[in-house]
């Protein structure tokens, strides 16, 4: 006999709520990260098109570029600061792979849990650190720039902040017995 | 402070988490332990680690590499270096090793290289009567020797990290790599000669031949332009990349039309993405090995060495034992930012020039890719070519020995690698 629909709370009714509380998350999650590939691709686009410059400027015009170097610089720092939570969220961050659960298959769950509870750890620590050196270096400027120091460590703020996030997708994923997000 | 490094570290890694995060966590808890280092380092490390203009040159290689796979590029290439050696024993094994060597040229990501390269001769070296395990030993042996072949993002992180100039080690790599690309050529002729092999193709005639080279041309230029800039003085490697980008694109876009806008983007994407991952490790990394060294680990590896063995090719040996090893485990470029900044002085120390210690551990590092059962590059094929790494790892067993030989051999003759930075005076 099949069993009645759950009426009200209860189990049933928060086993209901997951998978629309997983649809939310993945959502939005996606939407972060399209907007993130849109613009660590921009970055990318924008040193490769400033170093260009500066070879046409040096070469071909005999003008000195002296802020190419040091914003090409802060360019690829970004790339790679919204670069890595991509990279997390997609999972091709090198490693070793799960070596524990190939030779024990049942400790499957808890070392992905691990993982992710490692991955949050660390970058909440980083993302704490970041704010306390984006504080100390707010002061100091480049030399060639009309910038402070404290934009690089606005960046890995901004990364560990997302890490968190993904990271706390992939928490959520292990925990709530979901399959893990196809890797791009 | 170093054995809590060094042990959380081995412990996070077979725990699979990311080497990137291994290393912060492993670094925040050797402060934690030590107490006299500020935690702020870990943050103020990966910011500095990554602040380096010749780092700009890892993307810039990634994207024109995939700029030029993905504009068809490949097929041409594969068929110049049919029409050149393709009649020769063991037809198409010849062919995957030269193409390899075009490909390398023009791309400085071996990975791609070697996802190129497996899915585009996979099937034909099955039609040739290849046995798959074969079939993919001769294409993970070629993408391993293919490190070698200039430009390559090993050596840009390589060059940065031990002070060595780039320029140099991407001339250095030449002859070590055709050396090695030749071993593999006679190998496979030797193989097609005893009948384990399928034997040679038609040869081509000068009109094929002058057909297919006019249609690999334009991407064949791509490594004039890259080197002849370089050596020129016209530009650095970081600027030689940013050009090969603009090559690649303008070919891509406007010559061969095989790529569209839409693809483009999700090449710029993907091409951030794997920036991101090695940035972070760049930058974990860098945090990592400054405990390391503040707390002596390179004097005290340089004194354990001295007390085994003062010989240098005994050294060079046993550190490129390392470099296969923890390049096999830990993909590649992370075992180098362990094990170079320890290493590097104690290659000083006992009269080893930089440049012939650098780049023997790049080689090395594509031997250690190509190792079974854990090797990156043959997993990347395998899974590609939907081979099972069973079949494989027999197969590749007489590979690695001629891979491991010429290693030796690199290490025993410097010559080899530093005649040609030499002669050019770098």
């Amino acid at each position: 006999m099949p069993r009645p629909p759950p009426i009200g709370g209860g189990r049933g009714a928060r086993a209901a709520s997951r998978p629309r509380r997983n649809r939310v998350m993945r959502t939005l999650n996606a939407m972060l990260e399209h907007a993130i590939a849109a613009v660590a691709a921009a970055l990318l686009a924008g040193f490769t098109v400033i170093i260009l410059i500066d070879v046409v400027c040096r070469y071909l015009l005999h003008i000195a570029v002296p802020w190419a170097a040091e914003l090409t610089v802060l360019l690829f720092q970004w790339t790679i600061f919204l670069g890595s939570p991509l990279a997390l969220r997609r999972g091709v961050h090198f490693g070793l792979g799960l070596v524990v659960p190939k030779y024990w298959p049942r400790s499957d769950r808890w070392v992905r849990g691990f993982v992710g509870a490692v991955v949050v750890g660390a970058s909440g620590l980083l993302f704490v650190l970041a704010i306390e050196m984006s504080q100390r270096t707010w002061h100091s400027a480049y030399p060639t720039l009309p910038l402070s120091h404290g934009v690089v460590n606005i960046g890995i703020a901004i990364a560990a902040f997302l890490m968190i996030l993904f990271g706390l997708e992939q928490l959520y994923r292990v925990f709530e017995r979901l399959p893990e997000e196809p890797k791009k | 402070m170093i054995a809590v490094l060094c042990l959380a570290f081995a412990v996070l890694l077979c725990l699979s988490v990311p080497i990137a995060f291994a290393m912060l966590t492993a670094t925040a808890l050797a402060m934690a332990v030590g107490g006299s280092l500020p935690y702020a380092l870990i943050a103020q490390r990966v910011g500095a680690g990554v602040e380096n203009f010749t780092y700009l040159a890892i993307p810039l290689f990634i994207l024109a590499g995939v700029i030029m796979e993905h504009s068809g590029i490949s097929t041409r290439l594969v068929a110049l270096a049919r029409a050149l050696v393709g009649h020769i024993r063991g037809g198409m094994g010849q062919v995957v090793i030269v193409s390899e060597i075009f490909f390398s040229g023009i791309s400085g990501a071996s990975l791609s290289d070697a996802s190129a390269i497996g899915s585009l001769m996979y099937p034909t070296l099955k039609q040739s009567g290849y046995e798959p395990g074969r079939a993919v030993a001769i294409i993970a042996a070629a993408c391993a020797m293919g490190i070698l072949i200039p430009p390559c993002l090993t050596m840009v992180v390589l060059g940065a990290l031990a002070g060595v100039s780039v320029a140099a080690l991407f001339v250095a790599g030449f002859l070590p790599g055709l050396l090695m690309a030749l071993a593999l050529m006679v190998f496979v002729y030797v193989q097609a000669r005893r009948g384990v092999l399928p034997g040679g193709l038609e040869k081509a005639s000068w009109r094929e031949t002058w057909q297919a080279f006019k249609g690999s041309i334009l991407a064949l230029m791509l490594p004039v332009i890259i080197f002849g800039g370089i050596l020129g003085g016209v530009f650095s490697p970081t600027e030689a990349a940013a050009v090969a980008v603009l090559y690649a694109l303008v070919i891509a876009l406007f010559v061969y039309r095989e790529l569209t806008w839409k693809s483009l983007y999700k090449l710029f994407v993907d091409t951030a993405v794997i920036t991101g991952a090695i940035g972070l490790i760049l930058g974990a990394a860098t945090g990592f090995t400054s405990i390391l060294a503040l707390e002596g680990a390179p004097t005290a590896v340089g004194n354990l060495v001295s007390s085994v063995s003062t010989n240098p090719i005994v050294f060079m040996i046993a550190a490129n034992l390392i470099f296969i090893f923890f390049g096999a485990i830990l993909d590649g470029i992370p075992a180098l930012l362990l094990f170079i900044p320890i290493l590097m002085p104690v290659a000083s120390s006992l009269g080893i020039d930089p440049l012939h210690f650098t780049l023997v551990s790049v080689a090395s590092l594509g031997v250690g890719l190509v190792i079974p059962p854990i090797g990156i590059m043959l997993l990347v094929i395998c899974s590609i070519t939907q081979t099972p790494l069973a079949v494989v790892a027999r197969a590749m067993l007489p590979y690695l020995v001629i891979l491991g030989a010429c290693l030796l051999f690199i290490i025993a003759v410097p010559t080899v690698v530093l005649v040609l930075p030499r002669a050019v005076g770098l």
